[in-house]
């Protein structure tokens, strides 16, 4: 099996250090992919993102990194957006005026997380659980049980959906994870997430292949 | 919801220090020593503020704090708050930029109100946290800034939330100078009044003493985060034995600890 490589876009939008920090403790070769060709020699990619939407889309637009994204995903090989990296997959995102397209990697929307009358608080700041799996399994699981406690700083979400494989309350429930064959995105910042994030980095990167 | 436990790091020219109302700072040790040994606690949180620079001085961040941020966040695999004196959207962004999740701003938001708008605008309102210093003088609780240097009498706590929620803020953190180096429990009369006002999750912080003071405020308000400056810095195990206690009486309420004894 070939050993993994794991491009990490850069978007100009996200803090690279704690993800490039956590696949060097998890012994990861990583690339940092400024440009297509930065790609080459990548087996996986992720695409993380901090602040607004139409920021990050516009970034990707900038650097024609979107539709080598696209292509990328179009080849099924393995992908893993983070938080905004995960929104940015949806086709649009309520936040901002939904004017701008995302990537369309799944036909979902971003909303405005609805905390009901259950949580006082918005955004949506802490440790919370991933409280159901819907699927019997999946390799990005492995050793990740149901109630695990991962980081969450967010004010918008993708909610339950086709593509949902776990979710997460608070007030209403949403998508904590989506998958999408070989495609995942995760609300929760894995690289913030102490051991269960780790976890989950490492499954991303010895078990999904495409 | 998980109630988060953070500790609170001040460091001042390098050096972890111990602080009591702004005004006596004992050196704790070397900084970058201390990042390592936080890096094993399994924290929820942690929040480090810079006060070499919180006064009066007006010039930018300089690039050793932000080396400092780039090592902790290479490090350590928990979410990081940065904060001491920042004034500008370029401070906020080398904070971010090195490796910052969340940052907190004091003073120059009551300066410069617009300030935490073009914050919230270019990194995300969950990403700008306020802190409300206050200090109380007779039986009155009052804003102030420049490390309680100034006071603003005339701006009403409540008013305040209100506007800084308005201009994009995402979280409160409440630092009350007349707490600060007492061990007396938290000022929960305080803790009310913020939490009546906020939206936004709230940290409370100063006056920790013992364990119980944590669990009088996770008994008697709903904050989100229960931080703790000295507490944390004089008892080697106090974060994973404070985590058991807490976990007895308030276990859907914690997240477990499982972090390295060593």
């Amino acid at each position: 099996m070939t050993k993994a490589k794991v491009g990490v876009v850069y978007t100009g939008v996200a803090n690279l250090n704690s993800l490039v920090g956590a696949l060097k403790q998890l012994d990861i070769d990583y690339v940092v992919v400024k440009k297509e060709k930065d790609l080459s020699k990548a087996t996986h990619l992720i695409l993380p993102g901090d602040g607004s939407f139409d920021a990050g889309c516009h970034s990707l637009r900038e650097s024609g990194l979107d539709d080598a994204i696209l292509r990328w995903c179009d080849d099924s090989k393995a992908f893993l957006g983070i938080c905004l990296g995960m929104q940015l997959m949806a086709t649009y995102s309520a936040e901002g005026g939904g004017q701008v397209a995302g990537l369309g990697l799944i036909q979902e929307s971003v909303e405005k997380l609805d905390k009901e009358e259950t949580e006082r608080f918005w955004p949506h700041i802490g440790w919370n659980k991933l409280d159901r799996f819907h699927a019997q399994s999946d390799p990005i699981l492995s050793d990740i049980e149901e109630g695990a406690a991962f980081y969450f700083i967010h004010g918008y979400c993708i909610g339950l959906c086709d593509r949902t494989l776990a979710s997460t309350v608070y007030g209403d429930a949403f998508s904590a994870i989506i998958a999408r064959e070989n495609l995942y995105g995760v609300q929760f910042h894995p690289e913030k997430s102490q051991k269960n994030g780790l976890v989950l980095l490492s499954n991303f990167a010895s078990k999904i292949h495409d | 919801m998980i109630r988060r436990i953070i500790p609170v790091l001040f460091a001042m020219d390098g050096h972890l220090v111990r602080s009591e109302k702004f005004n006596w700072h004992q050196r704790l040790g070397n900084l970058v020593a201390q990042v390592e040994r936080y890096s094993q606690w399994d924290l929820d949180e942690l929040i480090y503020i810079d006060i070499s620079r919180s006064r009066d001085d007006n010039s930018s961040y300089d690039s050793e704090f932000a080396d400092f941020v780039q090592l902790v966040a290479d490090v350590c695999r928990m979410p990081l708050t940065f904060g001491g004196g920042i004034k500008s959207v370029r401070d906020a962004e080398l904070l971010f930029e090195n490796g910052a999740d969340k940052v907190v701003v004091s003073s120059a938001a009551i300066d410069n109100p617009a300030l935490v708008e073009s914050l919230a605008k270019r990194f995300g309102t969950q990403a700008v946290c306020i802190s409300l210093d206050v200090n109380k003088i007779g039986a009155d609780y009052i804003l102030t800034s420049r490390c309680s240097s100034k006071i603003h009498s005339d701006l009403e706590i409540g008013k305040w939330i209100e506007i800084v929620q308005g201009l994009g803020c995402g979280e409160l953190f409440i630092n009350p100078v007349h707490k600060d180096g007492s061990a007396d429990g938290y000022d929960l009369t305080l803790a009310k009044i913020v939490l009546d006002a906020a939206s936004v999750p709230v940290i409370l912080c100063g006056g920790v003493g013992s364990p119980s003071d944590f669990e009088n405020a996770l008994r008697e308000t709903d904050a989100s985060a229960l931080a703790a400056g000295n507490f944390f810095n004089f008892r080697e195990l106090s974060y994973p034995m404070l985590k058991r206690q807490l976990l007895k009486n308030f276990d859907t309420e914690i997240r477990e600890w499982s972090g390295s004894l060593s």
